[in-house]
């Protein structure tokens, strides 16, 4: 049994390995990681914001803040403008620092490669249009994730193939040599920027909508639509989520996110209506629904259980790097915001965390379904605030069950199981890729 | 030891007071929306439920009810159930649509008197009940028992009612002779004891009035005061509120009871009030 495990996880460990070694999925690492520090200030910002200063923010709610006076609409719109000037930007960085180490990586000059994919990534979010001519600011944080990687890496590589000329780094860099750098790039940016405007030109006519929706990143999301109605078929919960939680993984948003509670369905309205009248959430009539097991077991700490992520790196890494960035993701992972750890782990386009990122919920999401179809714990109908920490949301959501409580405590524990091994071949993969970078 | 770990165990207090201080509020804040959405939800159909005294037919209540009519905006509808003693019910006239507060009576075939009978109108009006409940789907209701009628209800709350699944807001008795006829309040009958040793059933939330009728200074005339006021070893301290009201005067005799001015004004007032604060303008000509 023992070998077999071993077998399995060196197979991953070989994978995760020469993935690592690959230029570009190198390249799209280091873009996260170095975009950290902004997703995680953003994040903490976002966190208190909808903690404390929303109206349906949870230490708001229990503690009873006034959020519509003048102090709490004021910090509102300042925590706001700040999560959305760092959360709200990392696409756009993304873009620029995706292509800059791509080119770095074939020596060539990184800044001015990291300039033109930052140009033709905007350019895909700009509407054309002849009233009126802007950028679709809503995708260019974690919306455009996507796109922006795909963008920054496509431009590093072909800047890499238009522009034939090694950069030549001496920190000095005189002026000379800065000038012939300008005058040999013409070219490349030229063709990069005006192969944009043509897609962008294209597909604007493909996806004419003047909202949000239109452009090329509005198609990868008419491709990825997902059917936001709720369910309560365990098959058809699972098969959602586990979509909705691999899109998280590639950069793109899905319909279910924690701070969103999908409490809004007609199911749901049932089950409520049920539990009002008979002051009692055991015998509901769907007891379940995506609220009552993924909403409620599945997303401590944001999509993904990572919550349980964090405990593991922090049983695992005590004191390395990745345990510093989980310390410094328990805060708005308490309040389900898992950004930081999409960027610091990283989480995105990291094909081997993505199987307890999708599996961990779905073994939560099973474990909830049999205790609520054994009718061992009412479902947990009564909405709560998006911002409610995990583990709580269950007992909160019961009104107050014990077994609801211990059902939660149970999923983080097996979520925290289930994240160990891949955090152990993650970290494994890592060593071994840095040990072969030194020896080059 | 603990100057090893002095930082693990400061931590762990720490985040043991910080999670206390997070699930306290948390919990109450729970609480009190959840009730408070219960509230904003049970404001449908809260039906009024009379059951007749001993001898009394479903027609016990025709003149309580359009005096209670009488000079309101909105108009309850009266619908008569009798319980035959095979178990089945006959309904007699009907609850009109969009009326929130109608006027339901349950009287039962085998009207006769004694606490073994009492027994078994508990459990006939149990019955209806659950039909009632079935049929109009309402979740909450008031009572008013005339006579045995609160001796029925006294039994059915403590053995029957499922607070799960139905709601008992307000109870009137009136002259319910809760100690037959024992005119001293040390002698206590069988019934009342059992009665006594069932009330921690009672819902805590009930609020209950029990009137009591006076022709003399002893009793309304066939019910003696002392029995009625037995009503406290039951329901004081049991449910949230206990009030005994006596009325005297022209009706104050047992069965005129239930058409004494009296009575249809703290029927108004007491039982039908719940309906005036909502809808504003109905019943309250009476009130205050």
């Amino acid at each position: 049994m023992e070998a077999v495990e071993q077998r399995i996880a060196k197979w991953f460990l070989h994978i995760s390995f020469l993935l690592k070694r690959q230029r570009l999925y190198r390249a799209a690492q280091q873009t996260l990681v170095i975009i950290f520090p902004f997703a995680l200030v953003g994040s903490f910002m976002k966190a208190i914001d909808a903690a404390c200063f929303m109206p349906d923010g949870f230490l708001a709610e229990i503690y009873g803040f006034d959020t519509t006076n003048t102090f709490f609409t004021e910090a509102h719109s300042v925590l706001q403008a700040f999560s959305n000037l760092t959360l709200g930007l990392v696409a756009m960085m993304t873009a620029y620092y995706a292509s800059k180490y791509v080119a770095r990586s074939y020596q060539k000059d990184d800044q001015l490669a990291g300039f033109t994919s930052l140009c033709v990534f905007l350019i895909f979010n700009y509407q054309l249009s002849a009233r009126t001519n802007h950028i679709r600011v809503n995708n260019l944080g974690m919306r455009g994730m996507l796109l922006a990687m795909i963008t920054g890496l496509i431009v590093g590589w072909l800047f890499n193939l238009l522009w034939t000329k090694k950069a030549v780094y001496t920190w000095e860099r005189p002026l000379h040599l800065i000038m012939e750098r300008c005058l040999s790039s013409i070219w490349a940016i030229l063709i990069l920027i005006s192969g944009a405007l043509l897609i962008n030109v294209g597909f604007s006519f493909l996806t004419p909508g003047a909202s949000d929706n239109g452009g090329l990143n509005g198609l990868i999301y008419m491709v990825f639509r997902l059917p936001a109605h709720s369910s309560s078929a365990l098959l058809q919960i699972l098969g959602l989520t586990g979509i909705n939680n691999f899109l998280n993984t590639i950069g793109v948003e899905g319909p279910f996110s924690a701070l969103t509670p999908s409490t809004n369905s007609t199911y749901d309205t049932q089950n409520l209506n049920y539990a009002l009248s008979h002051k009692t959430a055991y015998n509901v009539p769907h007891p379940l629904t995506l609220h009552t097991t993924f909403d409620t077991f599945a997303n401590f700490g944001g999509n993904g259980m990572t919550l349980a992520l964090i405990i593991a790196i922090l049983i695992l890494h005590h004191s390395s790097d990745q345990g510093k960035i989980a310390k410094w993701s328990l805060l708005p992972g308490l309040f389900n915001i898992n950004t930081p750890l999409m960027f610091g782990i990283p989480l995105l386009f990291n094909p081997l965390l993505a199987i307890p990122f999708i599996i961990a919920p779905w073994v939560n999401i099973l474990i909830a379904s049999i205790f609520l179809k054994l009718r061992w714990m009412p479902a947990a109908i009564y909405p709560v605030p998006g911002t409610t920490p995990g583990p709580l949301s269950a007992f909160l959501g019961t009104n107050g069950n014990w077994v609801a409580l211990f059902v939660s405590l149970l999923c983080l524990a097996v979520s925290v199981l289930i994240y160990l091994p891949f955090i152990k071949i993650n970290n494994e993969a890592i060593r071994l890729a840095s040990k072969e970078g030194e020896q080059k | 030891m603990i100057r090893k770990h002095w930082r693990l165990i400061l931590g762990i207090l720490a985040s043991c007071i910080i999670a206390l201080g997070i699930i306290i509020p948390a919990y109450q804040w729970m609480h009190e929306n959840v009730s408070y959405a219960r509230v904003q939800h049970n404001s449908r159909m809260d039906p009024i439920i009379f059951i007749p005294g001993s001898s009394a037919t479903q027609e016990r209540f025709n003149a309580l009810a359009t005096e209670l009519n009488k000079g309101s905006s909105t108009k309850h509808s009266l619908l008569k159930v009798t319980v035959q003693e095979n178990d089945t019910l006959k309904y007699s006239g009907r609850i009109r649509p969009n009326d929130t507060q109608p006027f339901i009576v349950v009287a039962f075939q085998n009207n006769k008197d004694g606490y073994s009978n009492i027994k078994k109108q508990a459990r006939w009006f149990s019955i209806a009940m659950n039909a009632l409940i079935d049929t109009y789907q309402f979740n909450h209701f008031s009572g008013v028992g005339h006579s045995n009628g609160g001796l029925i209800y006294t039994l059915y709350l403590e053995k029957y009612l499922d607070q799960s699944d139905v709601t008992i807001n307000r109870l009137m008795t009136i002259g319910s002779p809760y100690n037959f006829n024992e005119t001293s309040l040390q002698n206590h009958t069988q019934m009342l004891n059992d009665f006594i040793k069932g009330s921690s059933n009672l819902p805590k939330d009930l609020i209950v009035y029990s009137i009591a009728g006076t022709e003399d200074y002893a009793s309304d005339g066939i019910v003696p005061y002392q029995s009625v006021e037995a009503g406290k070893y039951i329901y004081q301290n049991k449910v949230k509120q206990y009030t005994e009201i006596t009325v005297t005067g022209a009706d104050a005799t047992h069965s005129d009871l239930t058409q004494s001015k009296q009575t249809v004004q703290l029927i108004r007032q007491d039982i039908l009030r719940q309906s005036n604060k909502k809808n504003g303008t109905d019943n309250n000509n009476d009130d205050d």
